[in-house]
């Protein structure tokens, strides 16, 4: 059976020639979590913007089967839902309703079906009594959690995390590990937070300058002190 | 930030009442057939890009727009942002951008009046980025080649921006009878030309910051390339116009005079209209007795009336939440 | 630093934005369209002003105090005291100095401060009883090209992270300006100040150029391709017709009223 995320000798450099990534490699099934771990500049930003074809992978990266390319787009950003870093530049409708309603009707879906879904991201994602609410007024762990219902309410197939417990309290933090250990998509997390990558994550791949270096279960890897020490993960 | 309302710096937003209605509507209708123009324009050019551009920038200018510092003691020069807006984004992007900030500042925050919006979004948004961008095109043609032609420009953009928008704005007045040429037309370019410094010189500073981070930023304007030939055009009328226009009227009134006697005409016209309505409704009686005894009833009517229509909204709303 | 929405359980807040903003333009220009003397006319919008803060539990203290606004404003106006046409009274200050006072300038200016204090007083009432995320609903709905509409909702969600941001700017730049604000003008000392506050702009609107490329980004993985939606098409309910019915009429009155009091 297609791996879910397939990805086969993708290379890219920013217009600016800096090489971010060389050569990698990967594949994750379905149902899989994954985390990948790396120090700042490691690549695991880019390589997640090339997940759903914001940038282009040149026919490298296939999700669902589905080559990412221009002509799959639609489809793509329908099945990765991808969860940004900093919540203020997912939230940019006036009221989180809006916001959370903003995928599904892009995707062509009727207005009462709309309402459905709204309805029921907020719910799974833990905000439904903050659908009327300007973004700004909301605290970093609800933002967050705002954000992820953003992305439920396509119906994803696969949620991919860009660094998600970053600027969380505690609290938050636990309240968002608790959420996104229940949930069943194949996940896809980068992050700095290897505790994080132990609650929720089976395998976990090191990155460093570009390159994958590691690529084993979690429980390995993030007991292997050495490998954590030279990739500057700890 | 306390909630003392946020009043904008420019003496430029004209409120409610200061402007005639005639005048008013003809600056709506103005301004909508060239924000129409803007639309079109910005449909043909817009990557998709723009919207996110567009929006975030619209913020950005309206928080810019706090920015101050302080000349004297009482005064500050603030920022208006049109030129900043036009060399950033080209003239009609900018100007849709402006007119965004002009019409949430009236609704929102209560600067400037709802039906004189029309006067201001031309006078800001509309002459704003007009006279930004044929002064700073021409000026970059001659400087392009030099280390100082954007800050040049920038500040002869920004300074002329100001300045000729705040002579727009002394005619509207005029025109409305709300002010006398001979004074506010001076008035207002003066303490314009002050303020248009200002303008200028935090503009510059805020190209050479952006020039310094970003260059590319700020290629597309001026560049001989893609010069908008009917902004351009627009631009050098608008300033020809209001320039030899605005002193033409504060020295010689009465060549206005003739204007505001037109517009007198009509005011005189309508009056006589007045007169005629009571006359035909209670003919023999005379008004002021009779306008106050009805004034007196009808008043009462009309607050109880209020009072009791919203009551039974209010009743009729109770448990029902409008969306 | 946030709009002046002004939360109560009255039914004002339940009207729809469309039907107040509509009202509100009717009652500014029935408003602007009185001869200058129709002081009936005047005194009864200002109790229709009275009775909708009261209705809307807003309350008049808070109307009242916004609508202060106007006043400094009223100094372009204030030459038409001095220089209106005739005629004239003169006014006999102290020895042979003497005032002219022109007496329709002065009637003018002050049927421009009134209407203009009335026409204010409406648009705060406007602001105080409708979250400004339903005037922009309003104005989708009432046909505004959709691109200004969207400009206004990203830049309404942005707004108040901009304006902490130049706060920010504004707090570091104090605490680093050790300047004697009482010192007399010094000319490169104003130069300066203008570049480090264009630093600023400049660094602000940099910032929302990044930031912007995020919220692109952002829109993309939702599934915008370029084109913008067009609102839902929400019909005006029959309460609604009627209040704005009745607002219209009420207005109309008024409006009549100074044409019968002041022609």
């Amino acid at each position: 059976m297609d791996p879910m995320i397939e990805i086969t000798g993708l290379s890219y450099a920013y217009p600016d020639g800096k090489q971010a990534l060389k050569d990698i490699t990967l594949a994750v099934d379905e149902g899989e979590k994954i985390a990948v771990v790396g120090p700042n500049g490691a690549g695991k930003s880019t390589l997640i913007l090339h997940l759903n074809g914001i940038l282009d992978s040149r026919g490298k990266v296939r999700i669902g089967g589905m080559t990412v390319e221009k002509k799959n787009l639609k489809s793509i950003r329908s099945a990765v839902g991808l969860v940004f870093q900093n919540p203020d530049d997912q939230l940019f409708s006036p009221t989180i309703y809006e916001d959370v309603a903003y995928g599904p009707k892009y995707q062509g879906i009727d207005p009462q079906k709309v309402h459905v879904l709204v309805e029921k991201a907020l719910l799974d994602a833990g905000v439904s009594n903050l659908a009327d609410r300007n973004p700004y007024h909301l605290s970093g762990g609800e933002k967050k959690r705002a954000a992820l219902a953003t992305v439920l309410s396509m119906q994803p197939r696969i949620l991919v995390f860009d660094e998600p417990s970053a600027g969380l309290d505690p609290r938050a933090r636990r309240e968002l590990i608790d959420l996104l250990e229940g949930m069943q998509q194949t996940m896809v997390i980068a992050t700095h937070d290897l505790d994080l990558a132990a609650r929720l994550t089976s395998r976990t791949v090191v990155m460093d300058g570009g390159l994958i270096a590691a690529d084993g279960p979690t429980s390995a890897i993030l007991n292997n002190a050495e490998l954590l020490w030279a990739h500057g993960l700890s | 930030m306390s909630h003392f309302p946020f009043l904008s710096p420019l003496p430029m937003h004209i409120p409610d009442g200061f402007l005639s209605i005639l005048v008013s509507i003809l600056f709506w209708v103005l301004s909508i057939i060239i924000l129409g123009f803007a639309l079109r324009k910005t449909n043909q050019t817009i990557g998709e890009r723009q919207i996110p551009l567009m929006g975030v920038l619209a913020a950005a200018i309206f928080a810019g727009q706090m920015l101050n510092f302080s000349i004297t003691g009482g005064t500050s020069g603030h920022l208006l942002g049109a030129t900043l807006a036009t060399i950033i984004l080209g003239p009609w992007a900018a100007i849709l951008v402006m007119t965004s900030v002009v019409a949430v500042q009236a609704l929102v925050f209560q600067d400037g009046g709802i039906l004189t919006l029309g006067a201001n979004i031309f006078n800001m948004a509309i002459v704003g980025v007009f006279v930004s961008y044929a002064v700073y095109t021409i000026s970059m043609r001659y400087l392009r080649n030099s280390k100082w032609g954007t800050v040049v420009s920038g500040f002869l953009a920004a300074w002329s921006s100001i300045f000729i928008a705040s002579l727009s704005c002394s005619l509207q007045l005029t025109i409305s009878g709300t002010s006398p040429a001979n004074i506010v037309i001076p008035a207002m370019g003066a303490i314009h030309a002050l303020i248009g410094i200002g303008e200028g010189l935090i503009t510059t500073g805020a190209l050479v910051f952006i020039s310094s981070a970003r260059k590319d930023l700020l290629q597309n304007a001026g560049s001989a390339a893609e010069v908008s030939k009917g902004v351009l055009g627009g631009g050098v009328l608008l300033a020809l116009v209001l320039t030899v226009l605005a002193p033409l009227a504060s020295s010689h009134p009465d060549g206005l005079e003739w204007v505001a006697e037109q517009h007198g005409f009509l005011a005189n016209a309508r009056d006589a209209f007045y007169q005629i309505i009571p006359d035909y409704i209670f003919p023999g009686i005379s008004n002021p007795a009779l306008a106050t005894i009805a004034a007196g009833i009808m008043g009462v009517v009309i607050v109880f009336g209020v009072a009791w229509g919203l009551a039974r909204v209010n009743k009729a709303g109770r448990g029902q939440k409008s969306i | 630093m946030h709009e002046f929405y002004v939360k109560r359980p009255s039914a004002i807040h339940q009207i729809d934005a469309r039907v107040k903003l509509i009202f509100i333009l009717v009652f500014i220009i029935f408003a602007g369209l009185l001869p200058d003397e129709a002081w009936a006319a005047y005194i009864l919008d200002l109790s229709l002003i009275l009775s909708l803060a009261l209705a809307s539990q807003v309350g008049y203290r808070v109307v009242f105090k916004r609508s202060l606004l106007v006043l400094p404003i009223l100094l372009a106006a204030l030459p038409l005291i001095f220089f209106g046409p005739k005629p004239h009274i003169s006014i006999e200050l102290v020895h042979d100095i003497e005032l002219n006072i022109s007496q329709p300038g002065s009637t003018r200016f002050l049927a421009i401060t009134v209407k203009s204090w009335l026409c204010i007083q409406a648009a705060v009432l406007l602001a105080a009883t409708t979250q400004f995320t339903d005037i922009v609903t309003a104005m989708k709905q009432l046909r505004v090209p959709v691109i200004f509409t969207s400009i206004i909702d990203l830049m309404w969600r942005y707004l108040f992270i901009m304006i902490e941001e130049a706060q920010c700017l504004l707090r570091a730049r104090s605490s680093r300006s050790a300047h004697d604000h009482r010192s007399p003008f010094n000319l490169r000392f104003l130069i300066w100040q203008a570049r480090m506050t264009g630093g600023m702009a400049g660094s602000l609107f940099l910032r929302s150029l990044e930031r912007s490329d995020r919220v692109y980004a952002a829109m993309l993985s939702r599934g915008y391709c370029g084109e913008l939606l067009p609102a839902e098409r929400l019909p005006l309910s029959k309460e609604n017709w009627k209040i704005l019915g009745g607002g219209i009429w009420v207005a109309g009155l008024i409006f009549l009223i100074g044409l019968l009091a002041g022609g």
